[in-house]
């Protein structure tokens, strides 16, 4: 605990420093005028670091395919509202036709994997799983 | 219309809370004067642009103290990027009272100086409540407020704080 007199010290010396801040203390008005340009710089920082950002995406996937992206939602979005009209779902007729492959077509067949050179005298003379020589069938 | 007188309203009350809104500024700042302005600065645009809204379950300078509290911890903790800057402590010089003597003038100025030494040499909590209670005269339920705790621990760390605020002034006039 402190005593009386020390507390009325304490206040003094706090009466005394509050004096000084007094006449240290910059104009209101000039700090209330400046208030725009007082801002921050992450004001603008962060914006423009979103903006570079999305310039870099854009840049980083390439125009073409960024823009085929956003070409190919707006196929779909359209394929939606043309459900919604009633006829089924179905794609229009001009949205299949430029780059849609036809029925049937394997864009990546995997039968090359199959080829293996010179195998194919040995698969030929194998004997199949479904038959015994032993038994004789 | 009325827009334009509440901001006048405000801008009447903030002018009249100026000084002691400053001598808090620097408290926050350990008493860095070129961040006390900041942050002040800081908090009049946050009062301004409505980041601070005045919901009047206070008054006035308890809400306005907590802003700048608030405010000036944002600032410590961009304190890396500021001494990347370089720390600008631009106090201006200080006018000596004319209607003081000089070797009175000369003593006032000793004590508030190893009153300042003392300060911040204390925790930060004490340094806090004891600044809103002694300097600002506000009652150690309104420093409460300002600071975010409850009254008990602000009556703690006041008393504590007086006991060792007396005893590093003593060891401040003791040293000279």
């Amino acid at each position: 605990m402190t005593t009386p007199d020390e507390d009325r010290d304490l206040r003094a010396r706090f009466a005394e420093l509050a004096r000084r801040d007094r006449g240290r203390a910059p104009d209101f008005q000039e700090m209330w005028a400046a208030r725009r340009a007082a801002r921050s710089p992450w004001r603008v920082l962060v914006p423009a670091a979103s903006l570079a950002a999305a310039a870099l995406f854009v840049v980083w996937c390439g125009p073409t395919s960024f823009f085929g992206i956003v070409e190919a939602r707006g196929r779909v979005a359209r394929r939606r509202v043309s459900a919604s009209a009633g006829d089924g779902g179905r794609p229009p007729a001009a949205e299949t036709a430029p780059g849609a492959a036809p029925a049937g077509f394997d864009p990546a067949p995997l039968d090359f994997l199959l080829d293996v050179p010179g195998s194919a005298p040995r698969a030929l003379g194998a004997a199949a799983l479904d038959s015994n020589p032993l038994k004789g069938w | 219309m009325d827009d334009r007188e509440d901001a006048r309203t405000t801008e009447r009350e903030l002018a009249a809370l100026h000084p002691a809104s400053f001598g808090w500024a620097l408290a926050c700042c350990r008493r860095d004067h070129g961040l006390a302005e900041e942050v002040l600065q800081d908090a009049y645009c946050k009062v301004l642009d409505g980041r601070a809204r005045f919901d009047r379950r206070s008054s006035l300078k308890t809400w306005l103290f907590g802003v700048i509290r608030m405010t000036a911890r944002e600032h410590r903790r961009w304190s890396v990027l500021r001494v990347l800057r370089g720390a600008r402590s631009d106090a201006p010089a200080e006018l000596p009272d004319a209607r003081r003597a000089p070797d009175s003038e000369a003593a006032a100025r000793q004590r508030a100086e190893r009153l300042s030494r003392a300060l911040a040499r204390l925790a930060e909590r004490q340094r806090e409540v004891l600044h809103l209670v002694f300097y600002e005269d506000l009652s150690i339920a309104e420093a409460a407020e300002v600071m975010g705790v409850a009254l008990g621990t602000a009556r703690q760390h006041y008393e504590r704080g007086k006991h060792a605020l007396s005893a590093l002034i003593r060891e401040e006039e003791g040293s000279r």
